[in-house]
């Protein structure tokens, strides 16, 4: 089986973000376009030097002309990619792929959703087996990983008060850094009493623990390594690109015997390619920041183990250590993650790499925020639930770390 | 001869104080409690419960008959029977009908399957009736009125219970009555109805039964005896005038359960056979326009039965009681569920929901003849060893099970909240997620022993989708 290597074959040198939140007074159209133009005048280009384009959404677009048609994007190679929540990453990696095959030069790979117009708060169900007539088990995101906390606790015999009070660490943490970055939709500090007396959701998360339900897009030009000095000094290269399908879908009541809801196997799976492809041996210590999926609190408390920045159990006390705090050791989620961004589907993937972009930059929307000296970081983006996941797990390094790395 | 072989029973979960519905109606608060069928029940899946019951370390091909009793049937065209027939995985060669519009349905089942032995037409024939009637908002029936199931095989060999006589008296007599397009139950006044009705035909019932069975009073160590209400003076009155004294008499279940309608003689004869020493002699009677009386004397098999059924005993020792009436209405659909918000519900496909029937219907999971894995629903690929359609067909629905992990949903909509979902490990292999009912959300943890009971799952398109749920064991915990 060939494995070859992305490594500092791809760069991005523009991105783009809208203001994400409840976009009631924007339509699809409007957070494509805002996105899309903030990308190009990051990158310095016009709209007609996109070569080609993937599009990254769930269940807001259909076909490749949700893209096309408002960028007016006509008769370009432009693709509709899906893949759950990491469908934004998923577009990434088609375009990096594309330049990597040395198709096109410069690409376009931007991922948006506009989860508000719906008419409910949750997320509407677009699994494949969604329409199945009774399986479907009005299982929510929140009732799986809410099973995953139980289950966690149970494993490692953590009392639910003492299991809630770590979670609202985090919740307390990514609020935190959510408050200072303007593009946030919620931007506020939250108390840890605030998060512990939250309302049910489904126990054991609370209000607090769970991500908002968002509008909002993200995108993203990237070029040819070779070319990247062409649009600008400070362009970011991909080192690695994992990802990993897992297939039992529990959406629809089918659940595998052996998938232990305490560890995301998938993330850990496309790690592992990332290690591969970059010869990267230990996250924690070689790269400077790590932005996550946290679509709930404890998604978030055991994604630190499955990335292997933390041990397996250990991620209780990687929290009350604040290890992971924006002046920690490994600072996660600098910008508050889904908990403060929320989680418009197809754009997460690509929020979270806008800021891996930004923070190896130096261009962190406020001083505050800037964290220092960022090298390398470290993506993930997971969706589904437990078994029927999809993990994108992707570093990014700094322009000039390919001279000193090498 | 031919009679029972075995008993099963069923009452919900669920139970509604009387002082609860006075209460509600600013009106004289009666004793005792109601039974409540739950939301997500109708009279074919509280018969299935009663059926596999019934069928407990009984082979489920051996049955031959299946005869479904109701009043309340949930389909005016569609055979109920054939329904819980895939739920308890009978086999497809099968003498099934359904029988209903009176309260002797259950009983006349029990006749016709009876019949069917003896004529030697069918071997092992199951009855089981349900009823889920609706009294009217603010009655006296509300709260006399209660949910259930029972069921009853008939056969020739290691018979429980003998049926010695059967005889039927009927006269038409408009007492209570549903027009075909009514949905709770009419009555004309009281004086009328027992005078005239209850008391006048069921001694004459009773006393031509007795003569033909050669029977007296005194003979009967249990008399059956339905009523309507629980503090009924012509009931009194009647067993007074038969020639019975009180110590004979069956306690109807009205501070447990109360009238459930063609199954009330059935559930009264369960709890009898429950305690039923071998020569005891039953006289079971039910009423509606008339009545039909079953001569029935227990014999020494009762022993192999008794205790291995979870019958009256276990099921009303497992009970919950409803927080308020308001619940109940919303059980039974009375008031609106307009709250909802819009959630897309699944897209109703006859054919694939035919083409999967085994799992749906009948909770069928695959076990790889390979590698032994087992998974659930049935699917061609093998998830262990990947060997491509290598594997038998194993029955999850019965197997003992305990809970992986769980949650409580307060988001999710449902008509018993929190909605809790849980992933069920079998023993054996296999795992399912899905809803629980019949729980109490705070004794739900990791580890614990759940069950599977079949569900009338949702509507779409007018399609009435049954699937199974997991459920803590109807039975009585261990001291």
């Amino acid at each position: 089986m060939a494995e070859g290597t992305i490594k500092d074959k791809v760069a991005i040198v523009g991105m783009g973000l809208t203001r994400f939140g409840e976009l009631w007074t924007k339509s699809d159209a409007d957070v494509i376009i805002d996105a899309a133009w903030e990308a190009y005048e990051d990158a310095g280009i016009g709209p007609n030097e996109v070569d080609a384009a993937f599009v990254g959404t769930i269940f807001t677009g259909v076909t490749a002309a949700c893209l096309a048609e408002p960028l007016k994007m006509d008769m370009k190679p432009v693709t509709r990619v899906e893949n759950n929540c990491g469908s934004g990453s998923e577009a990434l990696r088609m375009a990096a792929l594309s330049i990597a095959a040395g198709m096109y030069d410069v690409v376009l790979a931007l991922g948006f959703e506009k989860c508000k117009d719906c008419g409910f708060n949750v997320l509407p169900t677009t699994q494949p087996d969604s329409l199945h007539p009774v399986y479907n088990t009005r299982l929510t995101g929140p009732g799986a990983y809410a099973m995953a906390a139980i289950k966690y606790w149970h494993k490692y015999g953590i009392d639910p008060l003492e299991g809630k009070r770590t979670l609202a660490k985090i919740a307390v943490k990514n609020h935190h850094n959510g408050s200072m970055h303007p593009k946030a939709h919620l931007q506020r500090e939250v108390s840890m009493e605030a998060v512990m007396m939250s309302p049910p959701i489904v126990y054991p998360l609370g209000l607090f623990d769970c991500c908002p339900t968002t509008d909002g897009a993200a995108a993203a030009i990237l070029t040819r390594a070779d070319l990247a000095k062409k649009f600008r000094e400070d362009y970011v290269l991909i080192k690695g690109m994992g990802v990993a399908v897992s297939y039992i879908n529990p959406w629809n009541g089918k659940c595998k015997s052996d998938v232990d809801l305490t560890f995301w196997t998938e993330t850990d799976v496309a790690c592992q390619q990332v290690k591969k492809q970059t010869g990267v041996k230990d996250f924690s210590k070689e790269v400077q920041m790590v932005e996550l999926h946290d679509c709930f609190t404890i998604t978030e408390l055991i994604a630190y183990e499955s990335l292997g920045i933390c041990k397996k159990g250990e991620g209780t006390e990687a929290v009350d250590d604040g290890r992971y705090l924006l002046d920690g050791e490994l600072p996660v989620n600098p910008d508050g993650g889904l908990k403060s961004f929320g989680h418009p589907i197809g754009a997460s993937g690509i929020r979270m790499v806008y800021e891996g972009y930004k923070q190896i930059q130096g261009k962190a929307e406020k001083p505050a925020r800037q964290l220092k000296n960022v090298d390398m970081a470290l993506i993930q983006c997971q969706g589904g639930v437990p078994g029927t996941f999809q993990a994108n797990v992707q570093l990014l390094g700094a322009a000039d770390t390919k001279s000193k790395k090498k | 001869m031919a009679g029972i072989t075995s008993y099963g029973a069923y009452v919900p979960y669920y139970r509604l104080s009387r002082k609860e519905i006075a209460k509600a109606w600013d009106g004289y608060p009666g004793d005792g409690y109601r039974s409540v069928a739950n939301w997500d029940e109708d009279t074919i899946t509280m018969a299935v419960e009663s059926v596999v019951d019934c069928l407990r370390g009984i082979k489920r091909n051996t049955v031959d008959g299946l005869l479904f009793a109701t009043t309340t049937h949930p389909f005016w065209e569609k055979m109920g029977a054939a329904v819980i027939a895939k739920a308890t995985d009978l086999r497809n060669d099968l003498f099934a009908q359904d029988c209903g519009g009176s309260l002797r349905a259950g009983t006349a089942a029990m006749k016709l399957a009876l019949d069917a032995v003896k004529a030697g037409s069918q071997k092992n024939v199951v009855v089981v009736a349900s009823d889920c009637r609706l009294a009217p908002p603010n009655s006296g029936a509300e709260s006399d009125f209660g949910d259930g199931s029972a069921a009853f095989m008939f056969g020739d060999k290691n018979v429980i219970a003998e049926i010695e006589g059967v005889y039927s008296y009927t006269e038409e007599f408009t007492d209570r009555w549903r027009r075909a397009e009514d949905q709770f139950v009419k009555t004309w006044e009281e004086r009328f109805v027992n005078t005239q009705g209850y008391n006048r035909l069921l001694t004459t019932t009773v006393d031509n039964a007795l003569k033909a069975f050669k029977l007296k009073a005194k003979d009967v160590s249990n008399l059956i005896f339905p009523a309507h209400a629980k503090t009924s003076h012509s009931r009194c009155q009647m067993i007074k005038s038969c020639g019975f004294t009180n110590a004979q008499v069956q306690d109807p279940l009205f501070d447990v359960m109360g009238n459930t309608g063609c199954v009330f003689p059935l559930h009264m004869l369960v709890s009898a056979l429950e305690g039923a020493k071998p020569g005891d002699r039953i006289l079971m009677v039910s009423y509606a326009d008339g009545g039909d009386v079953f001569d029935i004397r227990v014999t020494e098999e009762i022993a192999s039965i008794q205790g291995k059924r979870r019958g009256m005993k276990d099921h009303l020792a497992t009970t919950r009681e409803l927080t308020n009436y308001g619940r109940y209405l919303l059980f039974r659909g009375l008031v609106s569920k307009e709250y909802e918000s819009p959630a897309p519900v699944p897209y109703a496909s006859l054919p694939r929901e035919w083409r999967e029937r085994n799992s749906i219907m009948s909770l069928h999971g695959s076990k790889c003849k390979k590698c032994g894995a087992v998974q659930f629903p049935v699917e061609r690929v093998c998830p262990k060893c990947l060997s491509k359609d290598e594997f038998e067909e194993v029955n999850l629905a019965q197997l003992p099970a305990v809970i992986g992990t769980y949650n409580l949903d307060y988001a999710t909509p449902t008509s018993d909240p929190p909605n809790s979902m849980c992933q069920v490990d079998f023993k054996g292999g296999g795992r399912i997620q899905c809803i629980m009912a019949d729980r109490d959300p705070n004794e739900l943890e990791v580890g614990m022993p759940v069950e599977m009971t079949f569900r009338r799952f949702h509507e779409e398109k007018d399609i009435v989708h049954y699937y199974w749920k997991a459920r803590p064991p109807r039975m009585p915990k261990k001291k």
